[in-house]
């Protein structure tokens, strides 16, 4: 781990005066450096973990081009500055630093290192600085032309503040509000001058500056951003504009960062959250969902909004009421079930982040804001906030009741990030709750290498194996506390319905089962336990004369499982299930197959009781064609 | 009388157009073509976004398996009769046209056509159905009208595949026919069940389809992977619900199912990795020892075009033992 040897050459032993200025060793981006910076002991460490911790992992893990422009905001005595220099020889760096002691060291740090593409300006970027009028960069090359650099080193002086055991660091302070011992005069650029200068790398280390930084950043060429952030900046603030040339940055602050890698997609995925609400006939609702969707006003956040071949002109309805709105999109289709609208969603989304929420749902305006800003901070493949269900009462008032994970979740976060609190949850607890997928955030990214989808053949309870193959995979989710997605209860539902699409669920489980012995997992046992829990929801809801068919259907379910996993099973599983007469179905089923080894070919056996679509294809006989 | 050609495809490219291009120029001008684009990748559905006629609807879905899209076929057809074609078959020019005036003749639900097959050699092949199409036609001409029974035995000798039959939407209705979701060899059930809701059968002599066997493209049916396994669940199934349809009582229907699913679960067997092998045969023993046993006798009446009943009785033995 000594990337960098440190060493503070102090003060010469016998003197007691402590010097101004001393001198480090250390070694980055295969560069030996002898730097003179300011005696402050904890700022020196704090520069050296950055270069160790934040710039020389990011160099090394990118492409960086042979040649280039590279903008060091906040460059102090060039402790980046001068070893990336050196180390990218074509390279030309223009440091910005506005202290005028860290800039004398500067000067005297390039010139003793013999470096000649290296540019120091004596400036700090303002937001209220006055325009300059810059010329701008030729971008076909890497040389900067004397009358940009006139312009740049003509400037005027702004306020900036002193901030509290930052070193040298200075905030631009707005004039009339600083307190007189911390304000300083110093000279300013105008943020205009990020275009003027053109870079394609950018370093950044400037406290105060850096949303403003971001934004002015949004449109402009600029491939690499790496740097720390000294306070909680909105992730919306640093992402390019649509059309913008794509951007790798990686901006540390604290245990999060923000990172853009170029990846698969990279190109053609903006780092945005596409919220897809898959509609079929739901005009009654549509537009309190769309609209507590829309209701932060983050940039970042689309609505995708699949009309699944409604019939009651919900599709006009949201075109009439969103139709000039860009953050709104709507997608027709074919009536093929809530699987199908979902899907349809996600192949119409180009963005990184996605999510899926009911029509008929709503949400805090906040929610979604907040997990995006959590999943692209901590990068998790999935965050989630809490939910609550709800129901409109005669005079119309809402009723709200706490999700049965409330009592869970009482305590703050440990984690905090910006305004809220977060914790993290293992990815296995999911597994065994029910579906709710819709309070979640997931990488785009993640959902397809692991090929989650929601199974379009399955028309009820879709969710379920999707939710199950993301607790699987997500290892552990962010868990957002005090937001909350708005579940509406009505007697509509699905899940109440209590028919055969109730099967479905040994459909998805045999199909989870398979992709488990293909892919080795090494723990079946959550996924029992979440077929358990399963067998007992479905099994008490279901209508009578399904039941003695789920019994059947869940013994043979049972025993297959048995017989692929070995000793997977036990009575306290089945009395869970709450299923009458289960043991004695599954004891008897074993019995038959007691000269049966256990086997993965066990998995593969079908029954006509695991799919609602077998189960009607039977029922067509009994009614029909029996005399 | 409309026909809904029902074409699903998965990262067929090229090879598509052919496909469509037979059904948008069969001389039966009444018929909806639905294209249940399975989740291919952006190549296939460039060809497919190329295609500019009313008369096509294309369906995206996210990868979710052939009976899965076929199912959604079924579940969007609105013509009278429904037909299948791969996406990498042709139908002929006249095969909506012959089937039509079959149907206007006879009322027919279900009808049974012959194909051509082109496989490495130069010459055409006639489809595998040739020596079934004969042997029903031998026993038609000696005993002159032949009862429904006889006719659904001989139907259920036809080669289990998609292309070679139309099917009435009323029996697909009635029979609440489906393909069977995540299971290959999916045509052995929906096959089998729709001869079993069928009242009136007809076979055709013209070839109707023409099915490639591709020389340089991996077909779902050529690979030793573990698809080979789903045979195991379709044939299953198939037995558990015929055996509760009248029909079971046809000592000669019942036999030539059991035939047609014993010979693709042999086959299926013999091209499954050897590193299955085993759990496919203790799959396949637990299956069969779970079915009723009448499914084993197989009488003399049951049509035999291919001569393998004898075969085919040692092997299940075999496996039963």
């Amino acid at each position: 781990m000594t990337l960098l040897s440190k060493l503070i050459k102090g003060a010469p032993p016998g003197t007691d005066a402590q010097p101004d200025q001393v001198t480090s060793s250390y070694t980055v981006f295969g560069q030996m450096i002898d730097l003179a910076h300011a005696n402050d002991r904890v700022e020196a460490e704090r520069y050296l973990d950055d270069l160790n911790q934040i710039y020389q992992p990011f160099l090394a893990s990118r492409v960086i081009p042979v040649a280039g422009i590279c903008l060091d905001i906040g460059a102090d005595a060039g402790w980046f500055a001068i070893p990336f220099a050196a180390a990218f020889p074509k390279w030309h760096v223009i440091c910005l630093e506005a202290d005028p002691s860290a800039f004398d060291l500067l000067r005297q740090n390039v010139s003793q290192a013999g470096l000649d593409n290296i540019t120091c300006i004596n400036a700090a970027l303002h937001p209220d600085a006055p325009p300059l009028d810059l010329p701008a960069r030729d971008k076909a090359g890497t040389d900067i032309s004397d009358d940009l650099l006139a312009s740049l080193t003509q400037t005027e002086t702004a306020v900036f503040q002193r901030l509290l055991s930052l070193g040298s660091r200075l905030a631009p302070a707005p004039s009339n509000n600083v307190p007189k011992d911390h304000a300083v005069s110093r000279p300013a650029l105008p943020l205009s001058a990020l275009r003027a200068i053109a870079p394609d790398l950018i370093k950044l280390d400037a406290p105060g500056c850096e949303a403003a930084i971001g934004q002015a950043l949004q449109t402009e060429p600029v491939g690499f951003v790496v740097g720390r952030l000294h306070a909680n900046v909105p992730s919306v603030m640093f992402t390019p504009a649509k059309d913008a040339v794509p951007r790798e940055h990686y901006l540390v602050h604290g245990e999060h960062a923000l990172r853009r890698d170029y990846e698969d997609n990279f190109d053609s995925r903006v780092s945005r959250l596409d919220i897809v609400v898959a509609m079929y006939n739901a005009k009654t609702f549509i537009q309190e969902c769309v609209d507590s969707l829309l209701a932060d006003g983050c940039p970042d956040i689309r609505v995708i909004v699949v009309d699944d071949g409604s019939t009651d002109g919900s599709a006009e309805f949201v075109r009439d009421l969103y139709g000039d709105n860009d953050r709104v999109k709507l997608v027709q289709k074919a009536n093929g079930g809530c699987a199908s609208a979902r899907n349809f969603g996600r192949y119409h989304s180009d963005v990184t982040h996605i999510a899926f929420v009911d029509a008929d749902d709503r949400v805090d305006p906040d929610l979604f804001s907040a997990l995006l800003e959590a999943a692209r901070y901590t990068g998790a493949y999935v965050v989630e906030g809490g939910f609550k269900t709800f129901t409109v009462d005669d005079q119309g008032a809402d009723v709200f009741e706490p999700s049965y994970e409330a009592k869970y979740y009482t305590q703050p976060g440990h984690h905090y990030l910006g305004d809220y609190d977060y914790d993290w949850v293992d990815g296995t607890q999911i597994m065994i709750g029910q579906p709710t997928i819709w309070r979640r955030v997931h990488r785009r990214d993640f959902l397809d290498r692991k090929d989650i989808w929601f199974p379009e053949h399955v028309r009820a309870f879709d969710d379920q194996m999707f939710q199950l193959l993301v607790g699987q995979y997500a290892t552990a989710i962010a868990h957002v506390h005090g937001i909350h997605y708005h579940y509406r209860q009505h007697p509509a539902q699905d899940i109440k319905q209590g028919d055969e699409r109730h099967f479905y669920s040994f459909n998805m489980f045999r199909n989870i089962f398979l992709r488990a012995l293909d892919e080795g997992w090494n723990d079946i046992l959550p996924t029992v336990g979440s077929l358990i829990n399963t067998m007992h929801w479905s099994y008490s809801g279901l209508r009578d004369d399904l039941k003695p068919v789920y019994a059947e259907a869940a013994a043979e379910f049972l025993v297959t499982v048995q017989k692929t996993f070995g000793d997977v099973l036990d009575a306290d599983h089945i009395n869970r299930t709450g299923i009458q007469g289960l043991d004695a179905l599954v004891q008897h089923k074993l019995a038959s197959m007691e000269n049966t080894p256990i086997s993965h070919g066990m998995m593969r056996l079908e029954s006509w009781r695991w799919q609602p679509e077998f189960i009607r294809m039977m029922q067509s006989l009994d009614q029909k064609t029996h005399p | 009388m409309k026909f809904s050609c029902i074409m699903t495809t998965f990262n067929d490219g090229a090879l598509i157009r052919q496909s469509i291009h037979s059904i948008l120029n069969q001389t039966h001008a009444d018929f909806e073509l639905l294209v249940i684009d399975d989740g291919s990748s952006n190549d296939t559905k460039t060809i497919l976004a190329d295609f500019d006629d009313p008369r096509i609807q294309v369906i995206p879905q996210a990868n979710d398996g052939l009976s899965s899209a076929r199912n959604r076929g079924l579940h969007l057809a609105r013509g009278d009769y429904i037909c299948f074609i791969d996406a990498d078959d042709t139908r002929a020019p006249w095969s909506f046209a012959d089937a039509a005036r079959t149907i206007d003749e006879t009322g027919a639900d279900l009808i049974l056509v012959n194909g051509a097959m082109i496989q490495q050699r130069a010459q055409i092949q006639p489809f595998m159905d040739q020596p079934t199409y004969q042997g029903v036609m031998r026993e038609k001409h000696g005993s002159g009208d032949m009862p429904l029974a006889a006719l659904k035995a001989w139907a259920a000798a036809y080669e289990p595949q998609s292309a070679n039959k139309f099917i009435s939407r009323d029996i697909i209705q009635r029979g609440q026919l489906r393909f069977p979701n995540d299971h290959f060899f999916e045509d052995i059930l929906f096959h089998n069940m729709a001869i079993a809701h069928a009242n009136r059968i007809e076979f055709l002599q013209s070839d109707s389809f023409t099915y490639f066997q591709r020389q340089y493209r991996n077909q779902l049916t050529g690979s030793n992977g573990q698809i080979r396994f789903d045979i195991i669940g379709t044939a299953g199934v198939l037995f558990q619900l015929f055996e509760a349809h009248r029909d079971f009582h046809n000592a000669g229907q019942r036999g030539a199912l059991t035939l047609g699913a014993l010979r693709l679960l042999r086959w299926c067997e013999g091209q499954i990795s050897h590193y299955h092998r085993d759990a496919y045969r203790t799959a396949l023993r637990e299956m069969l020892r779970s079915i009723h046993s009448l499914f084993f006798v197989i009488d003399k009446s049951t049509p035999d075009p291919r001569g393998d009943r004898d075969d085919l009785s040692a092997y299940v033995k075999q496996v039963l033992a």
